[in-house]
């Protein structure tokens, strides 16, 4: 399928790529569809880019890349309610925030968005605790390089 | 908003399945019971009003962050070359 974009304009998606977020992103419309797309082959980095908003897209990033013991705690409700069985069946991201001045990149583990590979549906879901912030300086070289994380969504 | 006075060890229900039990009460903090179905989020209101500000800023990236990414893959890239070293 074809889907408009203000960023990239025009991009080709698999349908059976397409992320349907029933709740939306916190503080965004509820029941958005988006696609991943990565933005260059050698960057960790992807697009989460609204079908719905030609406007709307976000930076991504696994944050295992970055932060190797990085770890969420989904309950049993979420889980079910995305269609996750078990921890393969999840595909963790979090947000990429890229301030100018000064220059700041940083990534929110306090706020991660859990896609199911299987049913695609995706939740932003909240952290309880005290381990994460939603400002966590990304560092620059990934803290330990796995070749397979690169393989598309 | 409906506002009730309460003494620490009295609750208030909400519906049929809710309710809110003030569990102690020192200077200006109260500690809160929750009792409510498991699919009832409950969350912080501050850590939803950061993580909405947070996305907020997250979804402002424009096309010159583009070259800011390639640069900081760059930067990524070269920091694996280093590692593999």
């Amino acid at each position: 399928m074809t889907i408009e974009t203000t960023r990239f304009g025009t991009l080709e998606v698999d349908a059976d790529a397409v992320i349907t977020m029933p709740r939306g992103l916190i503080g965004f419309p509820p029941g958005q569809r988006f696609a991943l797309v990565r933005h260059s082959p050698n960057t960790p980095f992807e697009w989460l880019q609204s079908l719905d908003d030609p406007a709307l897209a976000f930076v991504v990033v696994e944050p295992r890349r970055f932060f190797p013991d990085y770890e969420i705690a989904l309950s049993e409700m979420e889980a079910h309610q995305l269609g996750i069985a078990s921890s393969e069946d999840a595909r963790i991201l979090t947000t990429v925030t890229i301030r100018r001045a000064p220059r700041e990149v940083t990534t929110n583990l306090l706020g991660p968005l859990v896609i199911s590979t299987s049913s695609r549906q995706a939740a932003q879901i909240v952290l309880e605790g005290e381990r994460y912030t939603t400002r966590e300086p990304l560092p620059l070289a990934p803290a330990e390089p796995r070749p397979t994380a690169l393989s598309p969504a | 908003m409906l506002v009730l006075t309460r003494k620490a060890g009295q609750t208030i229900r909400i519906g049929d399945d809710m309710e809110l039990v003030v569990v102690e009460v020192r200077g200006d903090q109260v500690r809160l019971g929750i009792r409510a179905p498991r699919n009832v989020s409950i969350v912080r209101g501050e850590i939803l009003d950061e993580i909405r500000r947070e996305n907020q800023a997250a979804a402002e990236a424009v096309a010159e962050e583009l070259d800011a990414l390639d640069e900081i893959a760059e930067a990524a890239a070269l920091g694996e070359k280093a590692q593999t070293k």
